[in-house]
């Protein structure tokens, strides 16, 4: 079948030029970055693309810098290595090297870049997760110019974002750190190598307030609880004016049991899965409390 | 007969010129240097003029091709003009074939041949490896659910891949068997027209319910094992074409090139000396490629077409169609008196054959002759029933059954040792087989060393013991140390299994040591030439050992069942004195010498007086070393009466005792294996560097097996069929340590004093992490794989706890 290859040299072009990409191809162009997820779809035949718009050497998807907020900017065409590398991201952010750490083997992080990940949209993606719990917003350039997407709102269904079939994500910026703010990232796999199939994560931002040593707000992402990467709303809410304890994490479980649905596959069952997020949701609330200076 | 010296089509490695090897030689030797320095190792380089290599540590000269993507894998070699060859598969695990239309399929351009299996002689359409009772192409029938029904050769692999999907099959389906159980069902439906039991295999000794009823404590449990794929990297690969001598040549990855040459002789009618096949490098076999997988089809194929045909099978047919590792409901009962002495033990095996017979009735017998085993037990009764169902035919994988026996006689032996209050050393110990002892059939054992390998694990296990009382838990996770012993069978089970060798040299003083077993990636070459060298007094670097060519080497059998180091071993070392002695000859006569007054030894040739080197003693016998050819034959009189299950079945057994350390988290069920330790009776160990790469792998096959390795069957289908589901112990998985001991032993009858080892350490290895997991967390794990789910309901059952509190 005839295929198409464009390697546009500016962001603004690959709009462009993934415009027309879409028109011509009736919406079967797709953008390439790491072309990890890409190549297994290719692999497996679940996708046939027609046209490939290539970013992957666009300067304008590159870098991670402090914004004039205070916070992070990452570009989306930011290798996971690099996330996972970054002395900036270390010093403020530290939770998502902690998440890039995890992120399948050496030879993937090396190669797949961390907006490609969110664009996938997989409900077992990593990087998802994370940028949930830390309220990012992603903005997106399309042929209507700059649009900025909560975070929280881009997960839409089943391998399906918010983003339009002519929108490239071009950064994640993240709001600055809070004071006595803690976060941390936990996963669960069937074992240490690579996994991939029945893998559980949770994304945990929360800040304590010192007089009451209580949660003052927390951000909650899961993976693999659904068919998206979850935000917890319900559960964020419930931990608010609580202290981490027995009896907290009690009751968060049966609230946490109420907004996710992960789906029993070969290995495991959905009852044991959702034990495993209420495990991993404990675990990963009980380090961010920690690091956010309150005592277990 | 002159050597074979010239670069066969079939050469596993792209050889280059000497100017290009030159940097990669010293790349290779630096690795070689740091190696020895850290296994301590004050030895000389093996290279000119070393003799005397048995028991170096010696990197195997592959590994440099290897790194360097110079091993040629049947699927990167390509011809001019060649075809690419796919298989149309079963959707349906069991059901009549009605209609077969290749109409379209024929039409897809660039399509040049499309094969049926009615196409193929009546008496030409089955093979198997010790019945033919497996079509090359299902005709009237289909028994699982990826069994091919077509091959089609095109231009393009795209070609034929869409060829393929324009094949009709219409079906009549036919109930599906999922189980042995329902199998053995008196209304089942028969799948075999001789009925769905492949083997009812029954074997006892003394008097079992006397043995029972002296026993102060019976033990009595089930053990499960799911159906395991061998996930072996490189998938089943081969091209075939006509060479110019009009020879139907097979490049194929295989265990057994022999095998493969009479079945592609029977499928097509071809004379056997019109057939040639010939090993690539095989990336990884553990006992699943000894079956026919691509062989035949592209045979007839090439024939057809009279072009080379390549095919290789995807990652989803290899799950799906090649053989499997026999699922297996074990349910036994072990007696033992307080002391700790076994009185008896019955087992009684149902075993999951899949769709054809395949290896089974070798697992199945090996099984029975090795119930018990390493104990002496007086009163045994052994019963295994393997019955077709309607998945992957199951067959030959790593120990044929014995992991699976081991994981539940050690399980109870490890219950037993803490029912008695006994540490579970010293229940072996009182129980374990020494020389003379018998088998249950019968055999006397020689040269056993399996004490040793107790009295190497002991220090160890107290040391452990301490070690966690003191310090039950490590980052919030349960710490538990486990043991588990095996003793195993070298070689085919109860039939004779020779093993032969060639030595040829030229005027210049090379030498090729052609030997009939094929290195797998064992580095069986390497330990092959090391002893052919020495038994032929010469130094290693002139030693090059071609394998695994039906045509240079004789039938020798599979490398499998741990045998090549022992059988083609000694067969290689009678052929090195064999070789030794024309060479002696040979300079005795151009010396116009009596043959007593030359010696070679060292890699120095004395003639009379004087001594003169290798190289100069080929020149001086000139063409006269077109003459040469040492010959080894090792056929040890192996026999016993399957019936009556009689007989001296394995030349030699291997014994040894695995341990190992495990981390459980409880709250989710998870196991990790931090280290290892094993002690193993290998005999002589032949090259120090290759046999610990067995052990290695061998732990760590093991760890993927407990833990997590399934096939998973849901309505005739394997679900699984890809490494993203299929999940077997990767790099990070492997514990941080791996200590591994080879207790001082000789066996009398193998080259140098050498067993087999290749197999071994992965027997107790499910067992020793079950014990652990007992240790660490109190339950016994009876289930294979002991994945997270299944061990945290386990251990929430234990406690009383809700099983799924996480239920509605």
């Amino acid at each position: 079948m005839d295929c198409r290859y464009s390697r546009p040299e500016s962001l603004a072009e690959a709009v462009a030029v993934l415009c027309e990409a879409q028109e011509a191809t009736e919406g079967e162009a797709h953008l390439v970055a790491g072309g990890v997820a890409l190549g297994i779809l290719m692999n497996e035949k679940l996708l046939a693309p027609r046209w490939f718009v290539d970013v992957s050497r666009l300067a304008e998807l590159k870098g991670i810098e402090a914004s004039e907020d205070g916070g992070l900017r990452i570009g989306a065409g930011c290798r996971h290595r690099e996330v996972e590398r970054s002395p900036l991201v270390a010093e403020r952010y530290a939770i998502l090297a902690e998440m890039a750490a995890e992120i399948a083997c050496g030879r993937i992080k090396n190669r797949g870049t961390i907006g490609g990940n969110i664009c996938l949209a997989d409900p077992q993606g990593d990087p998802p997760v994370a940028v949930i719990a830390l309220r990012a917003t992603l903005r997106a350039l399309g042929p209507k110019g700059t649009r900025d997407i909560p975070a929280t709102d881009f997960f839409k269904g089943l391998y399906e974002t918010a983003l339009g079939p002519d929108e490239i994500l071009q950064e994640i910026r993240l709001p600055p750190p809070q004071a006595n703010e803690g976060a941390a990232f936990g996963k669960f796999s069937a074992r240490r190598a690579m996994d991939y199939s029945s893998t559980i994560s949770v994304a945990v931002r929360l800040t304590r307030d010192p007089a009451s040593e209580q949660i003052l707000e927390i951000g909650l992402g899961l993976g693999g609880s659904g068919e998206t990467p979850i935000w917890a709303k319900e559960t964020e809410k419930a931990f608010i004016g609580r202290r981490p304890g027995d009896e907290c994490f009690a009751l968060m479980r049966e609230t946490l049991f109420a907004e996710i649905e992960p789906l029993a596959d070969d290995l495991y069952s959905q009852d044991y899965k959702r034990h495993v997020a209420a495990v991993i949701m404990k675990r990963t609330v009980e380090k961010a409390w920690q690091r956010s200076g309150g005592t277990a | 007969m002159p050597g074979p010296w010239t670069e066969p089509p079939g050469e596993k490695f792209a050889l280059e010129d000497l100017e290009a090897q030159a940097h990669w030689q010293r790349e290779y030797h630096r690795i070689v240097r740091a190696i020895r320095e850290e296994m301590g190792a004050d030895l000389p380089e093996a290279a000119e003029g070393v003799t005397g290599t048995v028991g170096m540590p010696l990197p195997r000269n592959d590994v440099l091709y290897k790194v360097r993507g110079r091993a040629r894998y049947a699927a990167n070699i390509k011809m001019a003009d060649m075809l690419h060859c796919r298989f149309v598969r079963s959707e349906q695990a069991h059901a009549r074939i009605l209609r077969i239309d290749t109409t379209q399929a024929e039409a897809v351009p660039g399509v040049v041949a499309v094969l049926k299996g009615e196409e193929i002689p009546p008496d030409r359409r089955l093979i198997g490896t010790l019945t033919q009772d497996t079509p090359v192409l299902a005709v009237d029938k289909v028994r699982f659910a990826g069994e091919p029904i077509v091959a089609i050769a095109a231009e393009t692999p795209e070609a034929a891949e869409a060829a393929c999907l324009l094949v009709e099959v219409d079906y009549e389906p036919l109930p599906v068997i999922h189980s042995p159980e329902e199998a053995l069902a008196a209304d089942a439906e028969t799948i075999d027209a001789e009925g769905n039991v492949i083997g009812d295999l029954l074997h006892e000794i003394g008097d079992l319910e006397a043995g029972l009823a002296q026993a102060d404590v019976v033990l009595e449990n089930e053990y499960v094992v799911e159906s395991m794929d061998h996930a072996f990297l490189e998938p089943p690969s081969g091209l075939c074409f006509l060479d110019p001598e009009g020879v139907l040549t097979v490049l194929v990855c295989t265990q057994y090139p022999h095998y493969h040459h009479k079945q592609v002789a029977r499928v097509t009618g071809l004379p056997l000396e019109k057939v040639r096949v010939s090993q690539t490098v095989v990336g990884g076999a553990f006992g699943g490629k000894m079956d026919n997988a691509v062989e035949c089809a592209l045979a007839l194929l090439t024939l057809r077409t009279g072009r080379p045909t390549t095919a290789t099978l995807s990652r989803e047919e290899v799950f799906t169609s090649t053989t499997k590792r026999h699922a297996m409901t074990i349910r036994q009962k072990l007696g033992a008196t307080k002391d700790g002495k076994l009185t008896a033990l019955d087992v009684e095996v149902l075993s999951d054959g899949g769709a054809y017979r395949s290896y089974s009735m070798i697992v199945g017998g090996r099984c029975v002759i090795h119930t018990g085993m390493p104990y002496r037990i007086p009163n045994v009764r052994s019963h295994y029933v393997v019955a077709f169902t309607n998945y992957p035919p199951a067959g030959a994988m790593r120990s044929f059954g014995i992991v699976k026996m081991a994981f539940a006689m050690e399980s109870q032996m490890n219950e037993l040792a803490e029912r008695l209050g006994l540490s579970p050393i010293e229940v072996r110990r009182r129980n374990a087989m020494v020389d003379d002892d018998k088998t249950i059939i019968g055999q006397k054992l020689w040269d056993v060393a399996y004490h040793e390998t107790l009295d190497a694990i002991e220090p160890i296990y107290e040391r452990l013991r301490r070690e966690i009382a003191a310090e039950p838990t490590r980052n919030g996770r349960k710490r538990g140390i486990g043991l588990a012993s095996l003793g195993y069978g070298i070689g085919y089970s109860g039939v004779r299994n020779p093993s032969t060798a060639r030595m040829y040299v030229d005027a210049e003083g090379q030498v090729l040591a052609c030997c009939g077993t094929p290195d797998i990636g064992t580095g069986s070459d390497m330990s092959l030439a090391m002893i052919a060298a020495q038994s032929a007094g010469i130094s290693l670097h002139r030693v090059r050992v071609i394998s695994g060519d039906s045509t240079k080497t004789d039938d020798s059998g599979p490398t499998s069942a741990s045998r090549t180091t022992y059988f083609s071993g000694n067969a290689a070392y009678i052929c090195g004195q064999d070789f030794k002695r024309q060479i002696e000859e040979a300079v005795a006569k151009a010396r116009d010498l009596p043959a007593e007054r030359v010696r070679l030894e060292d890699d120095r040739v004395l003639v009379g007086n004087d001594s003169i080197g290798f190289e100069e003693a080929c020149a001086l016998i000139g063409e006269g070393t077109e003459e040469i050819c040492g010959y080894g034959k090792f056929d040890p009189d192996i026999a016993m009466d399957i019936l009556k299950f009689s007989g001296n079945p394995y030349a030699t057994y291997t014994f040894g005792t695995d341990m190992v350390e495990v981390e459980v988290d409880e709250e989710l069920g998870q196991i990790d294996v931090v280290r290892a330790w094993t002690a193993h009776d290998a005999g002589t160990v032949i090259n120090p560097v290759g046999t610990e790469g067995q052990i290695d792998g061998g732990v760590v096959m093991g760890i993927g097996q407990a833990l997590w390795e399934r096939c998973v069957r849901k309505d005739g289908v394997i679900a699984n069929p890809h490494y993203r589901d299929y999940l077997m112990a990767g790099a990070k998985d492997v514990p941080l340590e791996i200590e591994n001991t080879f207790v001082e032993n000789k066996d009398r009858t193998g080259p140098y004093g050498a067993k087999g080892v290749a197999e071994v350490s992965l027997i107790p290895i499910p067992a020793a992490i079950a014990s652990a997991v007992r240790h660490a967390s109190g339950v016994w794990p009876n289930h294979l794989p002991m994945d997270a789910e299944y061990l945290y309901r386990l251990i929430a059952e234990a406690r009383g706890k809700p099983v799924a509190d996480a239920a509605e």
